[in-house]
């Protein structure tokens, strides 16, 4: 049936099944045993340490102490584990105290040699300013994920003006996605000065928006004279325009309200037109008569547009309920009034009412 | 005619033979390229600096439910409990005959609500849409019985977030799961769907919902499927995706780009349905030559009721099969195309000869090694070969223990790990067997099958 040749590969086979599946067997159990005496010891030296390391935090100048219980690399690994779960825990920097155990310097010295997922984050806890060129050289990395990485942990450490302005120019022209893009720029916590500074330098359009996205909200923007400077963006493109629309109706002036209706009724942009319609909440406080606006844009040809304008007078109130009461009740566009119709009946506060005038009802009629 | 026999076998032989040889080949491969990728996977996993962010993506959770009285409160009270800064919960209860919908109205004190409804795929009649004042991010759909895809369909047209997550209403999904396979969404624009890894729940410890300790089942039918389960995600699944072949997001647990499942019109009425979606999304992205990734996240873990009789688990195994086969002769013309690159040159071949025909093959062997031993001319090669084989499986089994120890460590007793291995060789006689024969049925009347939901009886977490 089969040559000897054939069979010959078959026993081979079957012994190396059988070696390869015992060496497996066999790994799989002096792991799961190695674990668990890793764990034990572990456990031991974190009770050793953990009262010297306690120390050291309280007063850098035990640092000797802490230095002479630290008796090979399992201990060395053993405080710096404690010291990041205290530096997480505590969610404050502990730059100096890395520093001075010397953690820091081999970090990096690793790093240099040899980049990986680990030191990235070890480095990216310590938050050291000497991290930074082997960060950014990091950035570099065909490998996508290191690349990110490196991008994230610069965004957590400390840089100067000149660092920063370095990394926002790679940050903004890298393949990273935009909204992490967002995230990191928020995290690099500038004053806004900085922000609208580092704005104004963008010229691409995503560098733009992620800057306008990263200011709507941020203390200080309720203040005109760096609010205006937003104002020449209503003129940028669509992406550009969208973010702009959002930042400047978050700081509930009225004078952007003129603005923001002048660029609604010139918009052709349906989902620049439906932010406008969702921004118009953030007016309701500013004494601009939202409910008129969003009563016309119940009737905007985007579906989005009516959907955000009768969401939005769902939560205004009375005028906005009564609103919505007009609109369900015309027969001007059904798909409209329906609409509307629908946000009532979600409302808890229509709800309850009209439950409880229908009991008094019954109650009458009984 | 025992000369014509004895020949026949032995053609046959050569020819199964190669096939397995092939086969086995090419698994050892998939292996090795699983080892690397669930490696990276792990290293990345263990140091993402970004796991403390607050930035995500709103997710609409669907979980389809027909009959699922027993588990579906316990199950929504889970997913609402989920860590996930913006989350809703779309139930679909498909036109059940037993409590299901009752009980979700009255526990949830939920009222009917007119919703203004975006119907962008296909989907049966939908009889009401409910909700709470004190619970908003829960919504209920009831609607006429249409099978779990269209349910699934009905939850897409409610939903309001942009990305969808398919969940079993039988399942438990662990607390910061969203938030892992959220991930790759949050990298690449490209990503379409991603996967959640399956785990067995039964005689694991689980309250209101939450997977409290992981245990090994007592039952050895149990058992046997945590080492299926095993070899099915760390050593295939994970292999597939770092190719980007991946052909099977499970409907258990699956995370999509909403447009891309609207772009290609939703679920479709079949038995497989979660395999036809994923195969439709390649067949899809690649013929209009759009990049895209469907990836598979192990560590976003999602734990499951495996049958625990051989009459459930009978049924699932030849629903899957039926799922399979028909799922892969609808998209016949992605196999050895080179246009759809990986997915038509290797994984849809794979599953095809492999997953949909090795049964049969496998099963023609045993026919073999029976008449040979009837007519007397069994002989010692046709053994070792059959011992090879054996071995093969025993291999593959270990290997995906040896992956789950180096990486997610659930089950880290010695004893439970032990026990591991013993049924991974144990599983090589009967149960190996038994569910080659059910895929053979399941594979000659795979149309036979209703394209409707399984028939596994729930049991209450606790209960189970």
């Amino acid at each position: 049936m089969f040559s000897n040749s054939t069979m010959a590969i078959v026993m081979l086979s079957i012994y190396a099944l059988l070696t390869l599946s015992a060496a497996i067997f066999f790994a799989t159990i002096a792991l799961a045993i190695k674990d668990k005496f890793a764990r034990k010891k572990y456990e031991h030296a974190c009770a050793r340490l953990k009262a010297h390391l306690e120390a050291y935090i309280e007063d850098e100048g035990r640092a000797e102490e802490l230095i002479g219980q630290m008796d090979g690399a399992h201990s060395r690994r053993v405080v710096l584990d404690m010291l990041f779960e205290h530096a997480r825990n505590s969610k404050s920097s502990l730059s100096g105290k890395f520093e001075r155990l010397g953690y820091v310097d081999a970090a990096i010295d690793h790093a240099k040699k040899s980049l990986d997922f680990d030191i990235i984050k070890q480095i990216c806890i310590m938050k050291s300013p000497k991290a930074f060129d082997v960060l950014m050289e990091g950035s570099n990395s065909e490998d996508f994920e290191l690349k990110y990485m490196c991008y994230y942990a610069l965004s957590l450490i400390p840089l100067s003006q000149a660092q920063t302005d370095m990394f926002v120019q790679k940050l903004v022209a890298s393949s990273i996605l935009r909204d992490r893009i967002i995230e990191m720029i928020d995290n690099l916590d500038l004053d806004m000065e900085r922000y609208l500074n580092l704005l104004e330098m963008q010229s691409s359009e995503i560098g733009k928006t992620v800057f306008i996205r990263v200011l709507k909200g941020k203390p200080g923007m309720e203040n005109e004279s760096n609010s205006n400077r937003l104002l020449k963006y209503l003129g940028d493109t669509k992406e550009v325009r969208l973010a702009a629309v959002l930042a400047l109706a978050a700081t509930g002036s009225a004078k952007y309200f003129d603005n923001l209706m002048e660029l609604y009724r010139r918009e052709g942009e349906w989902e620049v037109r439906a932010a406008i319609a969702k921004s118009m909440h953030d007016f309701s406080r500013c004494g601009a008569d939202v409910v008129e606006a969003l009563k016309v844009m119940t009737y905007d040809e985007a579906w989005w547009v009516r959907y955000n304008a009768v969401d939005v007078l769902a939560k205004l109130g009375v005028e906005g309920i009564s609103a919505l009461v007009d609109i369900s009740l015309s027969k001007r566009d059904a798909a409209v009034s329906a609409l509307a119709y629908g946000a009532l009946n979600s409302n808890q506060a229509v709800y309850y009412t009209v439950k409880e005038y229908g009991v008094a009802s019954d109650d009458r009629c009984d | 005619m025992t000369d014509a026999i004895k020949a026949l076998i032995g053609g046959f032989s050569s020819v199964i033979f190669a096939y397995f040889i092939i086969v086995n080949l090419f698994y050892m491969i998939l292996i090795a390229i699983s080892w690397d990728r669930l490696m990276e996977f792990i290293r990345i996993v263990n140091s993402d600096i970004t796991l403390t962010s607050s930035y995500t993506k709103p997710i609409s959770i669907i979980v389809p439910a027909y009959n699922e009285q027993e588990t579906i409160i316990d199950n929504i009270k889970s997913l609402l409990e989920l860590d996930y800064p913006l989350l809703e919960v779309i139930v679909v209860n498909d036109g059940s005959c037993d409590e299901t919908l009752s009980r979700m109205l009255s526990h949830f004190k939920l009222r009917k609500i007119d919703l203004e409804l975006n119907m962008q795929i296909y989907c049966n009649e939908i009889r009401g849409v409910y909700s709470s004042f004190e619970m908003p991010n829960l919504v209920v759909v009831d609607k006429v019985n249409g099978g779990k895809a269209d349910a699934l369909n009905a939850g897409i047209n409610v939903s309001k977030y942009p990305l969808v997550c398919a969940i079993d209403a039988d399942c438990v999904i662990e607390k910061d799961a969203l938030l892992r396979i959220v991930k790759p969404f949050l990298k690449y624009d490209e990503t379409i769907a991603v996967g959640g890894i399956v785990r067995i729940a039964n005689g694991c410890e689980i309250r209101a919902g939450k997977l409290i300790r992981a245990r090994i089942p007592k039952r050895s039918i149990e058992i046997f499927q945590i080492v299926e389960y095993f070899r099915a995600f760390l050593t295939s699944r994970v292999g597939w995706e770092a190719m980007n072949a991946l052909l099977i997001i499970s409907g258990a647990f699956g995370l999509f780009k909403k447009s891309a499942v609207v772009a290609v019109g939703g679920y479709q009425k079949t038995i497989g349905e979660d395999m036809e979606l994923t195969l439709r999304m390649h067949e899809h992205y690649r013929r209009n030559d759009i990049p895209y990734k469907i990836e598979f996240a192990s560590d976003a873990v999602c734990w499951t009721q495996a049958p625990d009789n051989l009459k459930g688990l009978k049924s699932q195994r030849i629903r899957w099969h039926r799922g399979l086969a028909d799922a892969l002769l609808k998209h016949n013309k992605m196999l050895f195309n080179l246009d759809y690159g990986k997915v038509g040159m290797l994984s849809m071949p794979y599953f095809f000869f492999v997953e949909l025909l090795g049964p049969v093959i496998e099963a023609m062997g045993y026919i073999m090694l029976v008449i040979s031993l009837y007519m007397g001319f069994l002989s010692e090669k046709f053994i070792y070969i059959f011992l090879m084989a054996f071995l093969f499986g025993i291999l593959f089994s270990f290997s995906a223990i040896f992956f789950e120890q180096i990486s997610y460590k659930r089950y880290n007793g010695l004893r439970e790990i032990l026990m591991l291995f013993a049924f991974s060789l144990l599983e090589q006689f009967i149960y190996r067997q038994l569910t080659v024969w059910w895929r053979v049925k399941a594979f000659w009347n795979y149309r036979k099958g209703r394209k409707q939901w399984g028939t596994i009886q729930r049991k209450s977490f606790e209960q189970g």
